[in-house]
C-alpha cells in the first residue's frame, strides 16, 4: 500500500495538499489510518534524528505514538469490520429467507 | 591479604597480615615504615594508629602491588604476589562490582570506567546494576600482571552471554502463509550465534531467534550482526502473542545490501512498552531458484544492546 511521509517521516493515510512523499510498503497492510498515522517510516538512504540526538538510518519503521494506544485503535477497527460483516451477512440471510436476491 | 586489626586505643592497633611464609611485609603511613617477616605465614604489626596504611611484600625475587587498607576495625586479608587488572567499562551511573565468589570488589565511583585490580587468579564476575536493570559477564585472569578488558552494558545478548533466554521459534510470515519453521542455530567460536534457514523447494518458511524482553525502560535497540545472507533478514520487535509476523510486528530495521561485515542496526523503541519479542527474523522461500540466490538465509548475531 501507499503511505505518505511528512518532513518528520511521520506517516499519513492521504496526501491532501500534495506535499507529502509517497512510499510503497507492505508494513501497514490491513492496518487502519489511526494505526498508520502513529508510525514513522524512514526510507532506505534517509536518516532521522530523534530529539535526544540519536540518529537512525533507514529503512526503519517504528511507532512514534504509544504503541499500546495504536494497537487498541487497530483492534477497535477490526471489531468494527466484523460488525459490518455481521450486519451484511444478516441482511443477505434475510433476503434469502424472503426468497429475494440483492 | 588478611588483616586482623584490634584495639585502636592508647596502645594502637594490631595488624596481622597473612602472607607466604618467609615474605617480608612492609606497612607504611605518613613516612613511617614498619617491616616484619611472615615467619610462619603471618606478620604481626602492633601499635598502629588509625588511618590508611600501604602494604607491600617481597620474597627477594618479586614484590607485590601496593595495597591500601583503612584502619577502622579488625579484619583479615591475604597478601599475595598475584595482581591482574580488569579494565571495566559499564553504564555511567550504575554500581559495578567484581567477585570471584569469595571476594567482592566495588568500583570506587559511578563514572563508567574502572581499572579493577584483582589479587587472585580465576574467574571474576563483573556485575553492574542501576536498580532497574542488571548485567554481568565473566572475565578470567591467570597470569600475574595481565590486563583484561570487559565491557558491560544493558546487553540483551552479548556473544552468547545474556540475562534472557533466546530461542528459535517458527512464526508464520502471514496468517496461514507458508510454514512456521524454527531456524537452526550454530554457536560460533567468539560466542556469537549463526541463525539460519535453508531454502526449501516450495512454500515460504519463516521463523525467528528471539528473547522475551520488557522494553519499557529502553529507547533504542542496537543489533550487531555480520555475515547476513540474504536480505530476507530483519531485526524486529514483535508482539509477544503474535501468531504471524505481519500482524505482530511493531518495529523493525531492515538489512541493507552490505551484509558481510559486522554492522550495527538500530531501531527506535522509545514509544514501545511492555514485554515483546526482540528478534532476528528470517524468511526463506523456494521461488528464487535461479542459482543466483544463496541456498541458506542466515545471519550471525553478535550482540543486542538496549540503550536507555
Amino acid at each position: 500500500m501507499t503511505v505518505y511521509l511528512d518532513s518528520d517521516f511521520k506517516c499519513h493515510g492521504s496526501n491532501p495538499d500534495g506535499v507529502y512523499t509517497a512510499v510503497e510498503t507492505d508494513f501497514f497492510d490491513g492496518k487502519c489510518d489511526a494505526y498508520i498515522e502513529g508510525y514513522r517510516f524512514i526510507p532506505a538512504g534517509e536518516n532521522w534524528t530523534r530529539e535526544d540526538g540519536a540518529v537512525f538510518h533507514g529503512e526503519m519503521v517504528t511507532p512514534w505514538k504509544d504503541w499500546q494506544e495504536l494497537i487498541a485503535s487497530q483492534r477497535e477497527y477490526e471489531l468494527s469490520c466484523l460488525d459490518e460483516t455481521v450486519v451484511q451477512l444478516e441482511y443477505e440471510n434475510a433476503l434469502l429467507r424472503l426468497g429475494l436476491e440483492e | 591479604m588478611i588483616l586482623n586489626m584490634t584495639g585502636g586505643g592508647v596502645g594502637g592497633c594490631v595488624l596481622t597480615v597473612t602472607a607466604p611464609a618467609g615474605a617480608v611485609v612492609t606497612a607504611s603511613k605518613d613516612g613511617r615504615t614498619l617491616t616484619k617477616t611472615a615467619v610462619s605465614g603471618t606478620a604481626v604489626f602492633r601499635g598502629l594508629e588509625s588511618g590508611e596504611w600501604v602494604l607491600t611484600m617481597t620474597d627477594g625475587e618479586q614484590t607485590s602491588q601496593p595495597q591500601i587498607v583503612t584502619v577502622t576495625n579488625d579484619y583479615d586479608e591475604e597478601l599475595t604476589f598475584f595482581a591482574a587488572t580488569i579494565h571495566v567499562t559499564y553504564p555511567a551511573g550504575s554500581v559495578c562490582t567484581a567477585s570471584d565468589g569469595v571476594t567482592t570488589l566495588t568500583a570506587p565511583d559511578k563514572t563508567g570506567t574502572w581499572d579493577c585490580t584483582v589479587r587472585k587468579p580465576g574467574t571474576w564476575t563483573l556485575h553492574c546494576t542501576d536498580g532497574e536493570d542488571s548485567y554481568w559477564e565473566d572475565a578470567a585472569v591467570s597470569v600475574n600482571g595481565e590486563t583484561k578488558s570487559a565491557e558491560l552494558s544493558w546487553y540483551l545478548f552479548h556473544y552468547g552471554n545474556s540475562p534472557y533466554t533466546w530461542t528459535a521459534k517458527g512464526l508464520w510470515y502471514k496468517s496461514g502463509y507458508g510454514e512456521p519453521t524454527a531456524p537452526g542455530t550454530a554457536a560460533q567460536s567468539d560466542g556469537s550465534v549463526q541463525v539460519y534457514l535453508n531454502r526449501p523447494s516450495g512454500a515460504w518458511h519463516s521463523g525467528m531467534y528471539a528473547a522475551s524482553v520488557d522494553v519499557t525502560n529502553y529507547k533504542t535497540l542496537k543489533f550487531l550482526a555480520r555475515e547476513i545472507d540474504v536480505v530476507e533478514v530483519q531485526f524486529m520487535v514483535i508482539k509477544s502473542d503474535a501468531s504471524n509476523m505481519e500482524d505482530g510486528r511493531i518495529s523493525r530495521v531492515a538489512v541493507g545490501s552490505d551484509t558481510a561485515a559486522a554492522k550495527v542496526y538500530e531501531v527506535d523503541v522509545s514509544s514501545v512498552t511492555g514485554t515483546v519479542y526482540v528478534c532476528v527474523w528470517l524468511a526463506a522461500n523456494g521461488w528464487a531458484t535461479d542459482g543466483s540466490v544463496p541456498s541458506v538465509v542466515k545471519a550471525t548475531l553478535m550482540s543486542v544492546e538496549a540503550v536507555k
